[in-house]
């Protein structure tokens, strides 16, 4: 096992990690929504949603965590039935001009349905330099584990900016 | 719950004992698990993680996160109720099968600031307080319009530090000073 990824499966027994879980907030994916012969540096978390007619209770994440925690994740929602990543048109909208629908925008490339729009995703952090200095609060450091990751993402999913699928 | 032991005729029963994880805080270091059973008293599972020493023999200890603040939105300088527990208790009396939350504090209350615009309000809450449940607070208490109140969080005064919701207040300070000073802001939207 490597370091990173022992790194990893420390914190996900981490009590930040435990207590989302056990608030039903996020949770390793169930393996009948991965894809065969998933590997290290991939992870799969479920993320709880606000209720919202017609939109699911959780959303899924799939995320590259290679060389954790001295370089963020990356990645973007996933289709646990497809077992692809999630189409532009199933992912989570938000209100019109909110950080919400900024963080899950579909209108971005190269990133669309690859990597959220936020400075905790490596592969967006690196297309947007200037971030490090106008964002610094924002900017993921070693310090940072995954479950400020997963915070970050699904508190956005609870807020009253969430409008549905 | 009873577990019936052996094969065949029923000889023996004894009651089951169900471990449990719980969450311990303390100011200035990261949350713990621990695993208990109902009959272990809280005060030699505090002692097995280093809590239980002299250093902490006056240490109020309460159980849960208050969520007192949130009934009493319109009080001005208003305190919380909660109360500190008998760490002698069991794990069970005390109810942790369901609160799973232990906080070992340093201060009885914590004298709560948030700032907001040129506005202050003020409440001194239990050190089991999160920052998630200081945050609707906040909101609320600022009356901030519903639409876009979802986009304003804690942050320490003077600082960029925005403290996870899951922090318990008490973890952000220490006796004597047993106080937090918080600006309530919008967060920044990514662009570029």
């Amino acid at each position: 096992m490597t370091p990173d990824q022992k790194l990893f499966n420390m914190d996900l027994e981490d009590a930040g990690f435990r207590t989302g879980v056990l608030a039903g907030r996020w949770g390793l994916a169930e393996g009948d929504a991965l894809p065969v012969g998933m590997a290290w540096p991939r992870a799969c978390f479920w993320l709880q949603a606000a209720e919202r007619p017609g939109s699911p209770e959780r959303y899924y994440i799939m995320i590259d965590v290679s060389g954790y925690r001295a370089v963020s994740p990356t990645g973007s929602f996933w289709g646990p039935v497809g077992k692809t990543m999630l189409p532009k048109g199933c992912f989570p909208k938000g209100r019109p001009g909110s950080r919400f629908a900024q963080v899950y925008r579909t209108d971005w490339d190269p990133g669309l349905c690859k990597a959220f729009y936020h400075p905790y995703d490596r592969f967006t952090l690196s297309t947007h330099g200037d971030w490090t200095t106008t964002l610094p609060h924002l900017v993921w450091t070693v310090r940072h584990t995954i479950t400020d990751y997963l915070d970050e993402f699904q508190t956005l999913l609870m807020g009253d900016d969430y409008v549905g699928q | 719950m009873v577990r019936v032991m052996g094969i065949g005729p029923v000889t023996k029963t004894e009651e089951m004992k169900m471990a449990f994880d719980i969450f311990v805080h303390a100011h200035g270091r990261d949350p713990v698990v621990a695993s208990v059973e109902d009959t272990d008293i809280l005060a030699d599972v505090l002692e097995r993680l280093g809590l239980g020493g002299k250093e902490f023999a006056d240490a109020p200890v309460f159980v849960g996160e208050s969520e007192d603040v949130l009934g009493d939105l319109d009080a001005d300088d208003g305190e919380d109720k909660v109360e500190a527990v008998d760490k002698k208790k069991s794990v069970g009396d005390l109810g942790l099968g369901n609160l799973r939350h232990v906080h070992v504090a340093r201060c009885k209350r914590v004298k709560i600031e948030v700032h907001y615009g040129a506005k202050t309000k003020r409440r001194k809450v239990a050190p089991s307080t999160t920052v998630k449940t200081l945050t609707v607070w906040a909101r609320k208490a600022f009356k901030l319009d519903p639409a876009s109140a979802a986009e304003y969080v804690l942050q320490i005064t003077g600082t960029t530090t925005q403290p996870r919701g899951d922090t318990h207040v008490g973890e952000l300070t220490t006796a004597p000073v047993c106080a937090v000073s918080f600006d309530l802001i919008k967060e920044v939207t990514p662009q570029g």
